[in-house]
């Protein structure tokens, strides 16, 4: 089964003024996937979801969503699509049902908003005022906004912003919950631990371009720098054998701790030696690359 | 768009209007407080040489105040509300979700007319043990140029608030408008007593225009057609102004 692509955009263009916001962009996004725009601020992720959504006009370059044209279909794309953008409000004093029961008015099938009252935790909000909430409780209730209408694409940009460590948690199951009823989810993110928890693919945005896209782990294993084995050694303990160890790379020392670049089964091949060395540190342990490895290394690269 | 969508939009925008105090404050009281005291003080018998259009003070200023209901109406309350809604990025909000905007400013403008009304029935029965005044002599002609006369200051309203970039600017803009346009409308001095000058002047402010098509056909005086092609001029290039504006923001 060929998988389709719900997102498509080449090589987008958008300045504002002297200022390019977007430069060179080309990404997909494939149905039923959460896709992930990771980048540092200013690297032209909100910019290049807002031209998708049909909210702001690209300068070059082409734009599908769901096949549509979002400059000229923009209209027949919003009943199909949902956003959550990053700079929005709602007049202050709509309560927190009124603006869930106008969005699903407008909403192309019949709704019940009322379920979107409990999995985003406003039941005992619904009859406050919007500008009674806290940034957290105003941020979930755009997320549930965004998905009244059971879209099939949800653009959301920064969706965890100013929501506490567990509300985050109950966030992304959500995201989750969203991408299993079958829709395809595309997430604005600087923060690298919910690209790496949440998305199946993620492309890194830098200077408005797309610097590299694959998989979380894909991204780790090709730009993550390998796993690193580490453990604590007197420091002058000679440890030179380490370096004819099977699939180490590097050893590096600094003061008691000890780093070994390798890959592989590097972990066994060292715990192995170090046994065989009369040596049983008890704080032996892989420590993995992540997503902030992968990002360091390649904004350093194209600086 | 479902037609109960709209209908809606419209109920929870009437909502906000009357959660927002200032606006009711202003919309509401304010032409009364002047009515009463405008009124009261050029509360002359209707005479040959009365400036007041051959009727009396209290009955000219009951009649012209409608008018004031409309200034205020379209200056300040439409255009600082839009404004708020298009500096804080709700339009956007409201786009993003196949609310379109035309829908919110039609909206508004119902809403507004719901206000207008009310605020002209208060001021009719609130003047009625206070004043003397007559049943319109033609009603068909003062409806008219009430629908036209709110029609197009609500269509300045509108530009006002996509020309403004900020809430502040918005009120800055009605506030310096509004004056004016008030002082010199026929509901403040008479026109009759005004110097040339400032009659002149007068009959550039579309203020005026808004009065005289209440007061004509309410005194028996009918209707000039070339005040209302005026009006509705003025509501089709603000229109067409707000479209081009809005669609930027």
């Amino acid at each position: 089964m060929s998988v389709s692509v719900v997102v498509e955009v080449d090589h987008l263009h958008k300045a504002y003024g002297d200022v390019v916001a977007v430069d060179d962009l080309s990404l997909q996004v494939e149905q039923g996937e959460i896709f992930g725009l990771l980048g540092p601020n200013g690297a032209g992720k909100t910019t290049t979801v807002e031209c998708a959504e049909g909210l702001r006009q690209p300068d070059g370059g082409r734009i599908r969503v769901l096949g549509l044209d979002p400059t000229r279909q923009a209209r027949e794309l919003r009943q199909r699509i949902g956003c959550q953008l990053q700079e929005a409000a709602l007049p202050d004093r709509i309560k927190v049902w009124e603006a869930l029961d106008l969005f699903a008015a407008f909403a192309p099938k019949r709704i019940d908003w009322h379920t979107a009252l409990d999995q985003w935790g406003l039941k005992d909000k619904q009859r406050a005022a919007f500008g009674s909430l806290s940034g957290g409780q105003q941020q979930r209730l755009f997320v549930a906004l965004a998905l009244v209408n059971q879209p099939e694409v949800v653009f959301l940009d920064e969706l965890t912003q100013g929501l506490d460590p567990a509300a985050r948690r109950v966030a992304w199951d959500l995201v989750r919950a969203v991408r299993d009823r079958g829709a395809t989810v595309v997430l604005v993110t600087h923060f690298m631990d919910e690209a790496q928890q949440l998305c199946d693919r993620v492309a890194v945005v830098y200077q408005g371009r797309v610097a590299a896209v694959d998989t979380p782990q894909g991204l780790i294993q090709r730009y993550g720098g390998g796993v690193r084995v580490v453990f604590s050694s007197a420091p002058d303990r000679d440890l030179g054998w380490l370096r004819q160890t099977p699939h180490v790379t590097a050893v590096a020392r600094q003061g008691p701790r000890v780093e070994v670049a390798g890959d592989g089964p590097v972990l066994a091949h060292v715990g192995a030696a170090l046994i065989a060395h009369g040596m049983e540190p008890t704080d032996l342990r892989l420590e993995q690359p992540t997503l902030e490895d992968v990002f360091l290394n390649i904004t350093r690269r194209t600086e | 768009m479902k037609p109960g969508s709209f209908l809606k939009l419209t109920w929870l925008e009437l909502k906000l209007f009357l959660r927002e105090p200032l606006a009711v404050l202003f919309t509401l009281a304010f032409p009364l407080v002047f009515m009463f005291v405008i009124a009261g003080v050029f509360n002359a018998p209707q005479g040959p040489n009365s400036p007041f259009l051959g009727v009396g003070g209290a009955e000219y200023y009951v009649v012209s105040n409608i008018g004031i209901v409309i200034g205020a109406m379209g200056l300040i309350a439409l255009p600082v509300h839009m404004a708020a809604y298009l500096e804080r990025g709700i339009i956007r909000r409201f786009r993003a979700s196949s609310v379109p905007v035309a829908a919110v400013v039609l909206a508004q403008a119902i809403v507004s007319l719901i206000v207008a009304i009310v605020a002209t029935a208060l001021l009719l029965v609130a003047a009625r043990p206070a004043y003397t005044y007559h049943f319109p002599s033609s009603l068909p002609g003062v409806v008219l140029g009430f629908v036209v006369g709110l029609i197009s200051f609500l269509a300045i309203g509108t530009l006002i608030a996509g020309v403004s970039r900020s809430t502040r600017s918005a009120q800055g803009i009605s506030f310096i408008a509004f004056f004016p346009l008030w002082l010199l409308s026929g509901a403040g001095p008479p026109l009759a007593v005004l110097p040339d000058p400032m009659r002149h002047l007068a009959d550039f402010l579309p203020l005026d225009y808004v009065v005289r098509v209440l007061q004509d056909p309410w005194f028996g005086r009918g209707i000039s057609g070339k005040d209302l092609a005026i009006l509705a001029g003025i509501a089709i290039v603000a229109t067409a102004g707000s479209v081009v504006l809005y669609q930027r923001r």
